[in-house]
């Protein structure tokens, strides 16, 4: 059964999978927001049709089945101009809807050659499409996002991360939430490449950083999803590129996030995230650390966002004035991460009964009682789960960007 | 620039995309006695649809149902459980919904 919208995505997995002939009943709905009596009605209508697929009589797709490839070329033939290759490209769903440079041979030889790596490189190959990702089809991307090439080292250890397992990319890839990879790249490289720690405001400066987040999710379009199947997302958010972001470490009262990582300040390193768009922590009064942790606390400390019913990551992204203040109170990333997990938790009570049942199975051993409605949950199922990087130039500004659960994040060392 | 020129074709190649595709399932002629596996993913809701439909297919068939649901939505369903449900003649489980 195929929830409205998701038929294009699904047909891709059967094709992933070899599945010849996916037999799916399509849905006019999806189950959300549905009930008791409704969910009976639309199961009983059903039946018929399951039956009708099951006997090889189902309905025709209501969408084209993507192209699993079979016509698959290296090069492709345009006609005309630079212009006519935007068209082209924009055509056959493989932009952003933004121009790009169209990958000319001479050029996508270049960043190959950038990567140090051989182009016939297969770095992974990632569902649904299970195609190969070489270093030449990164490349072929990363022209076209308008990168340097010297960020090829950064998007193949993007590709290698997005490989674990943990970080579930096949649902990112087709989920309906507004989910999109944030890249943290830390150690030397990020200002060899010249990359924006947040202060930055020119476009030379913002660069990289742009340019690596378009990249990022044309190689999701075009080497990890079929043509044209970009997911189904329930509301499009342009902030879904994706954002790549390098860690303001001359203002930061704290080691580099991925130095607390296990990892030598000297490394360069690549974190990905899968996050929700992301939410301001605006203060502008507080003048006590705890003034300021007040204003997370608060905005993470709700029940109505999903990424509470399981295990889930955030990131706190702090602006360095909010950084060094919270710092001058005693705070480091350990403390801010007691402080919240233990005074900014979710009254049991505020989560509607019937939402209930999305809860870990812990949750609901522990809360589901009505003894325990004067509870209080904490906001993350493992106080570890808090990131913390700083980002940004002068204001009182910072960021919460909501992971989403059973996602993790994923770093790695660049090679 | 010269009318006509080649770029590289930014798509992945599906280096399987030859591979024979699996064999089609055999088509279902008669639903009485079948025993049908109900796969619930997780969604909100797939449960309580599904087991309106399994309770909607005992009624009407006679058959037996076997429900499971799996550990996480995003991820794939256990191999016990995908064990049973090849196990059984026909299967529904959800996506996207």
């Amino acid at each position: 059964m195929v929830g409205q919208g998701f038929e294009k995505a699904a047909r891709s997995y059967a094709k992933a999978y070899k599945l010849a002939q996916p037999r799916l009943l399509l849905l006019d709905d999806t189950l959300a927001h549905q009930g008791g009596e409704a969910l009976a009605a639309m199961a009983a209508a059903s039946i018929e049709r399951v039956i009708a697929e099951w006997a090889g009589k189902g309905a025709a797709p209501r969408e084209g089945t993507p192209s699993a490839g079979g016509d698959w070329t290296a090069h492709l033939r345009i006609e005309g101009d630079l212009l006519d290759a935007n068209r082209v490209l924009l055509e056959r769903g493989l932009t952003d809807g933004l121009p790009v440079i169209p990958p000319l041979p001479g050029l996508v030889e270049r960043f190959v050659a950038a990567s140090g790596r051989d182009g016939g490189e297969v770095i992974a190959r990632l569902m649904p499409l299970m195609g190969d990702i070489t270093v030449e089809r990164i490349a072929a991307n990363a022209v076209m996002a308008g990168c340097r090439p010297d960020v090829m080292p950064v998007l193949v250890t993007v590709v290698q991360a997005m490989a674990a397992e943990e970080y579930r990319i096949n649902h990112v890839i087709t989920t309906a939430h507004t989910l999109f990879p944030l890249v943290v790249v830390g150690g030397p490289i990020a200002r060899e490449i010249g990359m924006s720690d947040g202060r930055d405001l020119s476009a030379e400066g913002w660069r990289p950083n742009a340019t690596i987040a378009r990249a990022v999710r044309l190689i999701m379009y075009n080497c990890m999803s079929l043509p044209g199947v970009h997911g189904a997302t329930c509301q499009g958010h342009f902030g879904k590129i994706a954002d790549a972001l390098a860690e303001n470490l001359e203002q930061s009262p704290w080691p580099p996030i991925h130095v607390e990582m296990g990892y030598r300040a000297s490394d360069n390193v690549v974190t990905v995230m899968s996050v929700e768009p992301p939410q301001m922590v605006d203060d502008t009064s507080a003048l006590s650390a705890q003034g300021v942790l007040a204003n997370f606390g608060a905005q993470m400390a709700t029940s109505g966002n999903r990424p509470v019913f399981g295990p889930t990551q955030h990131m706190l992204i702090f602006g360095p004035a909010h950084a060094n203040k919270v710092a001058q109170g005693g705070f480091d990333r350990k403390l801010i991460r007691r402080f919240i997990y233990e005074v900014y938790r979710i009254p049991v009570h505020q989560f509607p009964p019937e939402s209930r049942e999305r809860w870990s199975a812990w949750k609901k051993t522990l809360y589901a009682t009505n003894t325990m409605e004067h509870a209080t949950m904490p906001v993350v199922e493992d106080i570890d789960d808090i990131l913390i990087m700083v980002h940004g130039g002068a204001g009182p500004n910072s960021f919460f960007a909501p992971g989403i659960n059973n996602h993790r994040s994923v770093t790695r060392k660049i090679e | 620039m010269a009318a006509g020129f080649d770029i590289v074709n930014p798509i992945a190649r599906v280096s399987s995309a030859d591979a024979a595709l699996a064999s089609p399932p055999k088509r279902i002629g008669q639903v009485e006695g079948l025993r049908i596996g109900l796969l619930d993913n997780g969604m909100p809701h797939a449960a309580d649809f599904l087991t309106h439909l399994g309770a909607a297919f005992e009624r009407r068939y006679r058959t037996p149902i076997l429900m499971r649901r799996k550990g996480f939505t995003a991820r794939g369903a256990e191999p016990q459980i995908i064990d049973e449900m090849a196990s059984c003649d026909a299967v529904v489980t959800g996506f996207g919904v």
